[in-house]
């Protein structure tokens, strides 16, 4: 059985190849290549080729999911932490722009899920300093917003904190 | 540059993927950063969408409120919250339904009906309504300014010697004009037992009876009786004992139906409609039996005082002895059942995940006999 080689052109006009199985992960590639069929590789201008490596790593590793093989899918679960688990912010941005724009579901809720992780643990300040977010309340606007808050969250069960903690 | 990118990428992503995966309390935190966070947190029905669908510690019908406590349950610990009522309610009241992720129900006698948000804080309360019984509540989370509606049934008997039937009554409450408006509507039905949550969908209210559904159209103002699909193997001797047996709930806008059979399946039922013409369509069946087989040590672990689940458990006698209930069913992966034993005053939940085939405890300890409905949450504040 032969598998057909999908060429991928990055921004910067690097090439990558994959086969068409992974390729057709994401939706963006696979309309393009419906529709246009292309023969120098499909162009994706929007995506550099640092991040496209990391794309086609994902999309090869993804390529053949296993439906119900438990071992398996554990294996994958293990290699989808150690790929994120090197990444700057920067890329894990760029890799959540690319996955958004290529149309890769799996990709889009993996750095999604990380970057929800991260803000989990972060304090307000430094949820607005990752996403460059300006701080627009008045220092009054602040308290109310807090004080509706507090009253707001104290009946709420055990709090996250607690929950994690006693996770450990 | 590299600033500028990322703050155009921000909000699309953020607001669709992103925010919607935090815990609650994260979610409250981020109010915090910028008004436009504020208000998509707090009144973005769109959000708030994103959010019910997306929230790690929340999938659908994870959380059951009744009467005394609602319990959320969270994906990855296993661990759930319960609410305090006291902070949010007054003494004397009774949840009888939930609705888009608020709780309804009545309170100090039946003389108000409150309607409240737990996870905000929200409650508005409806005065002078102790003619009320058994209601639902109607709105529309995609459109929380058009304020909400209340559709009442109240039961009412004729009765001439050996004449006996019983009819449902139809009041419609609007908060826009703050008004109940009584129906002309009736129906006739044969059985006099209302249980305590109705389900709305699709512009009809629906209220379990022993063999049938009730249902009333808000927009035509008509009634209807639906018959309940009846399998080989069910027909208990009662409709009363029949009707624990059974619930109903909302699963993507239908009506599911859940039943326990005497040979001890779990059967979801959906009803589907169109021009006024239903059907019970089957959605699954789950052999109760299997679900013990396969996770014996669960439920020896968390079922030691039911009777009979020491040793090898038969589904069927659990069943006999009313131990298994099924509760209703909103979608997705799992359904959900509860066991109770004699002596103790309590029953546990159980989910049952049909992909993955494996049993999950949810929470152990609601109060038995009380009625038990389904809860999304949402965080836009309560209708007026």
């Amino acid at each position: 059985m032969s598998t057909k080689k999908i060429t991928l052109l990055s921004s910067d006009n690097e090439l990558f190849t994959v086969d068409e199985e992974a390729a057709n992960q994401s939706l963006t590639i696979k309309h393009l290549i419906e529709d246009t069929e292309p023969e120098n590789g499909v162009p994706l201008p929007q995506v550099h080729s640092k991040i496209l490596a990391k794309v086609t790593e994902y999309l090869i590793k993804h390529a053949n999911e296993p439906d119900n093989d438990a071992a398996a899918k554990e294996e994958l679960k293990n290699w989808d932490d150690k790929f994120l688990e090197k990444v700057n912010h920067e890329t894990l941005f760029d890799l959540i722009l690319a996955a958004n724009y290529l149309d890769i579901k799996g990709l889009l809720d993996l750095t999604c899920q990380t970057v929800a992780d991260l803000m989990n643990g972060m304090s307000v300040v430094e949820v607005r300093k990752l996403f460059n977010i300006v701080n627009d309340f008045t220092p009054e606007d602040e308290a109310e917003v807090r004080k509706r808050r507090k009253r707001g969250t104290k009946t709420i069960g055990p709090s996250n904190d607690q929950a994690n903690q006693s996770n450990h | 540059m590299k600033k500028i990118k990322q703050c155009e990428f921000d909000e699309e992503v953020i607001y669709q993927e992103i925010l919607p995966r935090l815990p609650i309390k994260s979610v409250f935190r981020s109010k915090l950063v910028c008004k436009k966070w504020l208000n998509l947190i707090t009144n973005d029905p769109l959000f708030n969408a994103h959010y019910s669908q997306k929230c790690p510690n929340i999938t659908a019908s994870s959380f059951f409120c009744n009467t005394s406590k609602i319990f959320i349950s969270s994906d990855d610990d296993d661990d759930y919250h319960i609410f305090n009522h006291s902070a949010l309610l007054p003494d004397g009241f009774n949840i009888s339904g939930s609705a888009n992720g608020l709780i309804y129900g009545v309170c100090s006698k039946f003389t108000q009906i409150f309607i409240c948000n737990p996870i905000t804080k929200h409650t508005v309360y409806i005065p002078n309504t102790s003619f009320v019984s058994s209601f639902a509540l109607v709105w529309d989370p995609y459109n929380p300014n058009s304020g909400f509606t209340i559709v009442s049934a109240t039961e009412d008997v004729y009765r001439e010697e050996e004449d006996y039937s019983a009819y449902a009554l139809f009041k419609v409450y609007s908060s826009k004009t703050g008004k109940w408006q009584d129906s002309p509507e009736f129906m006739v039905h044969n059985d006099c037992y209302f249980k305590r949550c109705p389900v709305y969908t699709g512009g009809k209210a629906y209220w379990s009876l022993g063999f049938d559904v009730l249902l009333f159209d808000i927009e035509k103002d008509v009634a209807d009786l639906i018959r309940f699909p009846a399998s080989d193997n069910t027909h208990y001797n009662h409709h009363l004992l029949d009707s624990s047996y059974t619930e109903i709930g909302v699963c993507d806008g239908e009506v599911s139906y859940s039943k326990l059979t005497k040979e001890a399946d779990l059967e979801i039922w959906l009803l589907r409609g169109k021009n006024d013409e239903f059907e019970w369509v089957k959605k699954h069946t789950v052999s109760l039996q299997r679900i013990i087989d396969m996770n014996c040590d669960v439920m020896s672990n968390e079922c030691e005082n039911v009777p009979g689940m020491q040793q090898k458990t038969a589904a069927k006698d659990l069943v006999k002895h009313r131990v298994v209930k099924p509760l209703p069913f909103s979608g997705g992966e799992a359904v959900w059942f509860s066991i109770s034993d004699w002596n103790d005053k309590f029953q546990r939940v159980f989910t049952f995940n049909l992909r993955t085939q494996e049993l999950k405890l949810t929470c152990d300890n609601f109060r038995k006999g009380l009625p038990m409905c389904p809860f999304v949450p949402t965080l836009l504040p309560c209708p007026t």
